[in-house]
């Protein structure tokens, strides 16, 4: 797969131009709208243009047989892009939660207000005005919450310490305390964040100075981080763990505190009728 | 290399064996998956579908925690030392049983799914919250854009021992978790053993066939050139996925479920 540098703005043009052109030409008629999306945080260990973001295929409310004009859409964009390929009425689905792994958790967060408020319209209709955002956003941050108890403890910590990856762990539980910052944050409304900014966000609105201390230290860590002898390395990464733990522990109290008097469903996702 | 049955249960007396040193901070080890249903196909089922239930300090007290983790960090390697296939197990505090994932409960909670190897039995202090349950009943949705990844293969001239190998995974993932994620957008909660049969019954006119034969596929696995079976597996998933999409969204269904129609109904 061609490998193309972050900021070569128009080769990116052109490539995602060329994806657009092999989704028209293989789905034609069935097509209501291609939509592309930047996603909140670019991937920073793989370089490809599209890690940066999605495509979303619309087909038309009539396309009955989908499966093959699903194959075929995946087909013209590569493995790593993410692609939502749905009918114009289940465009609704965008906005639904899912509990699995963190990858497709992590992705699918943002979703909707980044195809609503970010996303072009690359093919036929523009149905960003159709995106409907989830009515309760601190469903997406005890979400993220639970699929961190779940399968991050078991699949990232423990995996990477049994296999001795120690940068790794330190590595991925930084990038997942920006996304625990970011799906806090989500549970008042902010969406629009980056990667380089949601940490001085998250403090701005989370003023618990024990949030803040445990976020300090982590970076001390991660400073270090890739300098160090192996078995400073390996204590590095326990100690990570440890910090990434409590930050968790914590985030639990912020969100029962702010769920106090808050009726989970006083606002409702509707397909579109 | 061949695997026997008794090498999954020598791995199982190890990993006890292993959680020891934990003592006080143990609180229970609940196993699920192959080896507690008794279904395991040696060599091709995964090492060990086992919840760590620990003692709540030792995720407040520094020093505690970090004890434990190396405790876990040494049963894992000496699991991944069997040779077997492994996954890494899970573990949960003892505060956090009451917010248990939802999606998790029946495999955890039922006695057909799972046992007690050590420790309390905390099964009927596993909760979930509201929260959860709503995500858990929502996940279908998403569920169907994960396995429109699979979409690709249809598509590819050849395919690698590699990619066979991911296929292979991930169609076992979605033949376990699909259809509870369908039966619960209904507030079906079931287990995975009756997954084929309660999609069929609650969903008029689907034939969830190609969920049995996943696992005949699993351990008889075709030759990655042999291109016609690995589309056909894959193509009949989608269909089934697909076929239980449209009728999910079809308002009959929607009427059935109140909870369901409290988080979608239009204001």
């Amino acid at each position: 797969m061609q490998v193309v540098a972050q900021n070569d703005s128009e080769t990116f043009e052109q490539e995602r131009n060329k994806v657009r052109d092999q989704l028209i030409s293989r789905l034609g008629d069935r097509l209501e709208s291609v939509l592309y999306y930047p996603h909140v945080f670019p991937r920073v260990d793989y370089r490809h243009p599209f890690a940066y973001g999605g495509f979303v295929v619309v087909f038309h409310d009539e396309v009955e047989q989908i499966v093959d004009a699903i194959a075929a859409a995946h087909s013209c964009v590569p493995p790593e892009t993410a692609l939502y390929c749905l009918r114009r009425r289940e465009l609704f689905e965008l906005s639904l939660p899912v509990f699995w792994f963190l990858r497709f958790v992590d992705h699918q967060m943002h979703l909707p207000w980044f195809v609503k408020y970010k996303g072009e319209v690359l093919f036929g209709r523009d149905l960003r005005d159709e995106i409907q955002l989830p009515a309760n956003p601190r469903l997406l941050f005890h979400n993220k919450l639970e699929v961190c108890a779940h399968f991050l403890r078991s699949g990232v910590i423990l995996e990477l310490l049994v296999q001795g990856r120690y940068e790794l762990l330190i590595r991925r539980l930084e990038r997942q305390m920006k996304y625990l910052m970011a799906s806090a944050l989500l549970a008042h409304g902010e969406w629009d964040i980056t990667l380089a900014d949601v940490a001085e966000k998250f403090m701005r609105r989370y003023t618990d100075p024990k949030l803040n201390s445990i976020w300090r230290d982590f970076g001390q860590l991660c400073e270090r981080n890739g300098s160090l002898p192996a078995d400073e390395a390996c204590q590095a990464a326990y100690e990570a763990a440890w910090l990434f733990e409590t930050f968790l522990h914590r985030l639990w109290g912020e969100l029962k505190s702010s769920q106090q008097g808050h009726d989970l469903f006083a606002g409702r996702l509707s397909p579109r009728t | 290399m061949t695997y026997s049955l008794a090498d999954y249960h020598r791995a199982l007396d190890t990993f006890l064996d292993d959680l020891r040193p934990l003592e006080e901070d143990l609180v229970a080890v609940l196993l699920f998956g192959s080896l507690a249903r008794g279904d395991v196909r040696p060599g091709k089922s995964d090492l060990l579908d086992a919840y760590v239930v620990l003692r709540s300090e030792a995720a407040t007290e520094r020093t505690r925690y970090l004890n434990v983790l190396q405790v876990l960090v040494n049963a894992g390697i000496h699991l991944q030392q069997t040779g077997l296939p492994t996954h890494p197990f899970f573990y949960c505090f003892e505060h956090e049983l009451d917010r248990s994932p939802a999606l998790w409960l029946s495999l955890w909670r039922s006695n057909q799914t799972s046992r007690l190897l050590h420790g309390n039995d905390v099964r009927s202090c596993l909760k979930s919250c509201e929260e959860s349950r709503a995500v858990a009943r929502m996940s279908v949705f998403q569920m169907r854009q994960i396995a429109h990844q699979l979409s690709r293969y249809l598509y590819e001239d050849s395919l690698t021992e590699e990619v066979c190998a991911e296929i292979i995974e991930e169609l076992a993932t979605l033949k376990k978790f699909f259809p509870i994620m369908a039966c619960l957008v209904l507030d079906n909660w079931i287990t995975e053993s009756q997954g084929k049969d309660e999609l069929e019954r609650t969903i008029a006119g689907v034939g969830a066939d190609v969920l049995t034969r996943i696992m005949g596929f699993r351990d008889c696995t075709p030759a990655c050139s042999d291109l016609q079976s690995w589309r056909t597996i894959i193509a009949d998933l989608l269909q089934l996925v697909e076929q239980v999409h449209l009728s999910l969204v079809n308002d009959n269904l929607y009427e059935r479920s109140p909870v369901f129609l409290s988080v979608f109904q239009a204001l």
